[in-house]
């Protein structure tokens, strides 16, 4: 996901560039009239394109709702209580089993805090926002193996760098509810 | 080719002389602050990238004081702009804007003190109930005098509002009327306002709302720092100060993006022109500039679902006005104009892009899916440096060019053109690193970084460092035309 966000910025904002760069070079030639009704009628039809852009990626991006443990998706997924404080996370489980779904309640005790979770190569699979008084559900299913960390991503004061937590995860049958 | 048009005077005949002294100062002030903020900045990237060491509390100090210096810099500056070019069709009072400039600095000091002085240091947007559970890092003092510096300068921008919204309804008639409303429903082309003015309107109406909006969670706020037992809710707090913060930031560029309207046509000889297109846009940015805030409460997910999908949705037509007509009619506008490039045309266009290019970033971690695995990283910074570097600094020091040419005799050198792409390479730079960092999980506000998140950093201070050099010269020219500040009638 990551990549192909910073790839689509990279290509639009290189288009958006050659054309300042082709239209800065045609504003020295002598030119004659302001634009006309074509330079309009191309304004509509990207303002036409922009609004088709919008229809299309919201309804492929917000369906089905990307929260889905809000959504009710929830099945047989293993509940995992946090609590973020500063600084420090107090979690009901540190060892997880892959490839089930995990459901993630996830609240604050004292401040806002954001609760990431890093895979074991150091990129954010998940996150949600540890807020006090309520309580953000996030449903993620595993798929690899190893140690994920929690990063606090919600700015909480002068320790929030180092506000972290570790989960564990396992083969699913390798998990038992008595190793936590 | 020889471009003969010598385009830099304008007609400005309420502008009395203390009213154009007093903006020279706003923006030499401004740009005062934004280089010293720049320098914070880089302080951070170089402690980032491990090459300075700063202590965490310090580094979170010099965070809250880029964050909020920058943030008011950028309102006093955009303030001074939309001042400047609206007093060119209404009667606007140099006393408001004099108590504005005094109020603001009053915020200032006070601001400064709660930082460097208190250590207060829980960023600029005061997520509550930060301020008041330090950990001991600062006491209620510092937090109270930091939530009553941001007061003073929301106070600024009211009464400087004020001023300005009965300064339009005396010389329109109405607020609607100022935001072409007949011209919109109806076609009527009597008395159609100027683009200054439909734009000075719209984020009139807005930035009121925003900041009374600001000012209310800033007193909740200064309320619970001596009365524990008085507690707001905080997704309430949240949603309250996203909401001022993304209204006051924006209308920061909607105001100083009025530079471009004004001065652009200049050069190419062509109107900006009111039309239907333009009326409309402004209206939508009225209300989508309200509407878009959730987008910053995409990882909240007790927020109703319609609340996060308006916030997608909106965050997607934001684009529209921004690049379907701000940025389209520029460059039909320049197209074939025979225009002369110098620093203040070269910076103006540039903002424009910047402003554009910064929109993709954004538009595309305003989808919740996406802002899933990049809220908080570095690249939020990424995409909000782009359209505040490339784009509305570059108003502020193109305008602040503009200024300087016309008052004066002296006439732009080859130099200032290269001083333009040395701005532009410096800001990009900067703003890729950052989005870069952000792709790769860097998490953003951390003081202390690991071996793998530093790749990027020392690029970004290399940059960052040609940004202050570049913006340092466009200071020193800025200052050395001072004297010659006093308009030829």
């Amino acid at each position: 996901m990551q990549d192909f966000a910073l790839t689509t910025s990279f290509i639009v904002v290189g288009v958006l560039a050659l054309i300042f760069l082709l239209f800065i070079f045609r504003s020295s030639h002598e030119g004659g009239d302001a634009p006309g009704l074509k330079a309009e009628g191309t304004r509509w039809l990207l303002i036409c394109a922009m609004i088709l852009f919008t229809i299309i990626a919201t309804y492929s991006t917000l369906k089905p709702w990307p929260h889905q443990a809000v959504a009710g998706v929830t099945g047989s997924a293993l509940t995992v209580k946090v609590n973020g404080a500063q600084w420090y996370w107090d979690v009901s489980h540190d060892t997880l089993p892959i490839n089930t779904p995990i459901l993630f309640e996830v609240s604050a005790q004292d401040v806002n805090h954001g609760f990431a979770l890093y895979d074991p190569d150091g990129r954010i699979v998940t996150q949600t926002q540890a807020m006090p008084g309520y309580v953000n559900k996030l449903l993620y299913t595993f798929e690899k193996t190893g140690t994920y960390k929690v990063l606090c991503l919600e700015f909480c004061g002068p320790a929030h760098h180092e506000m972290e937590h570790e989960f564990t995860l396992v083969e699913k049958g390798d998990f038992t509810k008595e190793s936590n | 080719m020889t471009n003969t048009k010598q385009p830099l005077s304008m007609d400005l005949p309420h502008l009395t002389d203390s009213g154009f002294k007093t903006i020279s100062v706003i923006m030499g002030l401004s740009a005062l602050v934004i280089l010293l903020m720049m320098i914070a900045g880089l302080t951070m990237r170089l402690n980032q990238a491990q090459i300075i060491t700063i202590d965490a509390a310090l580094f979170y100090q010099v965070l809250t004081a880029h964050g909020a210096g920058m943030v008011g810099v950028a309102g006093l500056s955009g303030a001074g702009i939309m001042w400047f070019f609206l007093s060119r069709y209404v009667s606007l009072s140099v006393g408001i804007l004099l108590t504005f400039l005094s109020l603001f600095l009053l915020g200032v000091v006070l601001i400064l003190g709660a930082i460097f002085v208190g250590q207060f240091g829980a960023a600029w947007t005061f997520l509550y109930p930060l301020p008041a559970v330090s950990g001991g890092a600062w006491g209620a003092g510092a937090a109270a005098c930091f939530v009553l510096g941001l007061t003073s300068i929301g106070v600024a921008f009211l009464l400087l509002y004020l001023d300005i919204g009965v300064a339009i309804i005396r010389r329109y008639g109405s607020l609607s009327k100022a935001l072409a409303w007949p011209l919109i429903f109806s076609g009527s082309q009597e008395d159609v306002p100027p683009p200054t003015v439909i734009a000075s309107t719209a984020v009139t109406i807005f930035n009121t709302i925003g900041i009374v909006v600001g000012a209310a969670v800033l007193l909740a706020t200064l309320a619970n720092l001596y009365m524990p037992e008085f507690k707001t809710d905080p997704l309430l707090a949240k949603n309250m100060i996203f909401f001022f913060g993304h209204v006051f930031i924006n209308a920061s560029i909607y105001m100083s993006v009025i530079a471009v309207y004004e001065i652009i046509p200049l050069y190419t000889g062509r109107p900006w022109k009111s039309s239907r297109v333009f009326a409309i846009a402004w209206s939508a940015i009225l209300l989508m500039v309200m509407a878009v805030y959730p987008h910053h409460l995409l990882q909240d997910t007790v927020m109703p679902a319609w609340a996060l999908t308006m916030g997608q949705i909106i965050s997607y037509l934001s684009g529209i006005p921004i690049i379907a007509v701000t940025a389209f009619s520029l460059l039909a506008y320049i197209y074939r104009s025979n225009m002369r490039w110098d620093l203040a045309s070269g910076l103006l266009v540039l903002s424009i892009f910047g402003w554009a290019g910064g929109s993709v970033p954004a538009i595309i971690d305003g989808t919740i899916s996406v802002n899933k695995v990049m809220h908080n990283t570095l690249w939020v910074p990424g995409h909000f440096h782009f359209y505040l570097i490339v784009g509305m600094v570059a108003m502020v020091f193109g305008f602040m060019a503009w200024l300087r040419f016309e008052t004066s005799s002296k006439q732009p050198t080859g130099m200032d053109k290269v001083a333009v792409w040395i701005y532009a390479i410096g800001g990009l730079g900067v703003v890729i690193t950052f989005l870069i960092s952000g792709a790769l999980s860097v998490p953003r506000r951390f003081a202390v970084y690991t071996d793998a998140w530093t790749s990027q950093t020392v690029y970004a201070s290399g940059f960052a460092t040609l940004l202050i050099l570049i913006v340092t010269m466009f200071l020193l020219k800025f200052l050395i035309a001072a004297p010659g500040w006093r308009r030829q009638e």
